[in-house]
């Protein structure tokens, strides 16, 4: 095949930078999770202090427990294992929790984070990441305040007692019902986390 | 090395430095698309769907009709955390059979996005334009009246979609700030029709003419129960017919839609406010045979009142009469000689009740009255209507 030296050269220039970039980009990738982790910490730093100390734990769910919160949240966990961040103060008590989980949208997960004081409130609902590009509306700080000072007891029925927002009904679902299921969670188990 | 080229594969200088400019392209291109590695992404593909049956009765030809007027699926993809695939297919009218009116079988989106971040996702292929209310969001359990609205109908041509490209997100700065952006081929003048405006002037995806292009966006404001949007489009629509106007913009079609949604405990109102203007419309009718406006103007407004919490405070169903006014004028502003006709300065009166034992399920009754200036063909119509989403 007679090609030109210089369009040979380059074609192959090409093909060892996709390389290398792609390696450098496996690296990050591998970062990604510890960036996920960066977030959290960074957004309960936001809601707890930024003395605050943030240790990863998990809750493993027994099938019991599964039910019993499925009783009262009427949604249930399709895993064992709940992420789990334990914030402590500066003297090492513990002052909340945070609470990261996955719901389904319309077609894409959405991940988030709740935290929640050693009481039982919420101190807020972050939104980690949101992938699709309608519904996107509860990111915003309008909606999430209505989660604020929420505890185990309180109804949190989508639609009515969080509003719901036109256009995003599917998310504002995912989202409640999660909260709520994630609330049920930490008042049945909140004195087993360490 | 050169006069070997010369002699057998003729690359001149211009030929090269085009391999190289590809080269960089495809470079930046890798680069670029390589936001697609994260390490534990699963591929996963959905469905999800609507439809809506209708019954309509004419008090006027005594004509009933019963039409499972649209059947639609939506599939979609997610191939990682950044690019997703959405589609949309619908069947209108239950089925197509050749050689009779009626019916449609349409892909009513396909597109990809690729979220960079919450500020810009790129959007490629069908996809529908952000303008007025029912466009962009149409499922059955999401509107009162058995019918679209026809403002959203005649006007804005709901569902319209196009081919093109463009960015989308949220503005940082304003919390419940976002807009859209985006670049898709234009209209055909030569559909353009007094009755309808520029409804038939549409490709809606199917060897659209991109001779002529338009440029389409939105803000939208939300804040808990307030929704409020502007906006705009601008596109040429001679689509290559050149004894009409030359270039992508030639005989302009604008188009500022301004809407507004409102809910507080159990009440709801919409309205929305359009203006056309189809700058040529002189020269198309000219040209084309035709009775075009050159001004198209109208709104409606909506209301609507959840009754269910009066009777069970903790039931998340609803049964909502409600009432829309919609006013428009196709043929608002007219250019002689043509004549303007009374008939497309139309009123409808809708009144109803929405009942949804679901977020997603409806079932619909409501009582319309159609008038004109003209008082050329009106009449009432009695209808009903089921329909789910999901």
């Amino acid at each position: 095949m007679l090609i030109n030296k210089k369009i040979t050269f380059l074609i192959l220039l090409y093909v060892l930078s996709c390389t290398l970039y792609h390696n450098a980009q496996s690296q990050v990738s591998n970062n990604v999770l510890a960036g996920v982790n960066e977030k959290v910490v960074h957004s309960l730093k936001k809601m707890f202090g930024d003395s605050v100390s943030v240790t990863l734990t998990k809750i493993i769910l027994s099938t019991d427990e599964k039910k019993q919160i499925f009783d009262n949240a009427k949604t249930s966990w399709n895993k064992d294992t709940i992420t789990t961040y334990v914030c402590k103060s500066t003297s090492k008590s513990i002052i909340g929790y945070g609470f990261t989980d996955d719901v389904k949208g319309k077609v894409q997960f959405i991940t988030y984070l709740v935290g929640v004081k050693l009481s039982g409130e919420i101190v807020d609902v972050d939104i980690l990441s949101y992938r699709e590009a309608y519904g996107g509306e509860i990111m915003y700080e309008s909606f999430r305040k209505q989660f604020i000072n929420k505890t185990a007891s309180d109804q949190l029925t989508p639609g009515k007692d969080i509003k719901n927002i036109s256009g995003a009904t599917i998310s504002v679902r995912a989202i409640t019902l999660g909260v709520k299921r994630i609330l049920t969670t930490f008042e049945l188990l909140h004195k087993r986390i360490q | 090395m050169r006069s070997f080229y010369n002699n057998h594969f003729s690359i001149n200088f211009y030929t090269k430095r085009s391999l190289k400019v590809i080269v960089v392209l495809l470079f930046i291109m890798t680069l670029f698309f390589s936001i697609s590695t994260t390490a534990q992404t699963q591929e996963t593909t959905t469905i999800g769907g609507y439809g809506e049956l209708h019954y309509n009765y004419n008090t006027e030809t005594k004509d009933a009709r019963v039409n499972l007027s649209r059947f639609v699926l939506f599939v979609g993809h997610s191939f990682s955390e950044k690019i997703e695939f959405k589609s949309e297919f619908e069947v209108e009218d239950a089925k197509v059979a050749g050689g009779e009116s009626g019916g449609e079988v349409a892909l009513e989106q396909a597109y990809l996005d690729f979220k960079f971040s919450d500020m810009t996702t790129f959007r490629a292929g069908l996809f529908i334009p952000a303008i007025g209310i029912i466009n962009e969001t149409h499922e059955p359990p999401t509107f009162n009246g058995v019918e679209r609205p026809y403002l959203e109908t005649k006007l804005i041509p709901a569902t319209w979609r196009e081919i093109g490209i463009g960015v989308l997100g949220k503005i940082p700065a304003i919390d419940g700030l976002s807009y859209k952006a985006f670049l898709v081929n234009g209209l055909e003048a030569k559909g353009f029709g007094g009755d309808e405006g520029i409804r038939d002037g549409r490709f809606e995806g199917r060897d659209a003419n991109a001779n002529s292009l338009a440029l389409t966006g939105k803000l939208e404001y939300v804040n808990m129960g307030l929704k409020v949007g502007a906006a705009f489009y601008y596109g040429g629509s001679s689509a290559g017919d050149t004894t009409l106007a030359k270039g992508p913009f030639g005989a302009p079609v604008s188009l500022i839609a301004l809407d507004a949604q409102y809910s507080i405990d159990n009440l709801s109102f919409r309205a929305l406010g359009t203006t056309i203007h189809i700058r040529d419309a002189g020269a198309m009718n000219t040209l084309y045979g035709s009775d075009i406006g050159k001004n198209l103007l109208g709104g409606y407004v909506e209301v609507a009142y959840n009754l269910i919490p009066h009777f069970d405070a903790e039931a998340t169903s609803q049964l909502s009469p409600f009432v829309r006014y919609e006013s428009f004028d196709l043929h608002s502003t007219i250019e002689a000689p043509l004549i303007r006709n009374d008939q497309y300065n139309q009123q409808y009166f809708i009144f109803g009740l929405t009942y949804k034992p679901l977020y997603n399920v409806v079932a619909k009754i409501d009582y319309t009255l159609e008038r004109n200036k003209a008082q050329v063909g009106e009449t009432n119509l009695f209808q009903l209507g089921i329909g789910y989403s999901f």
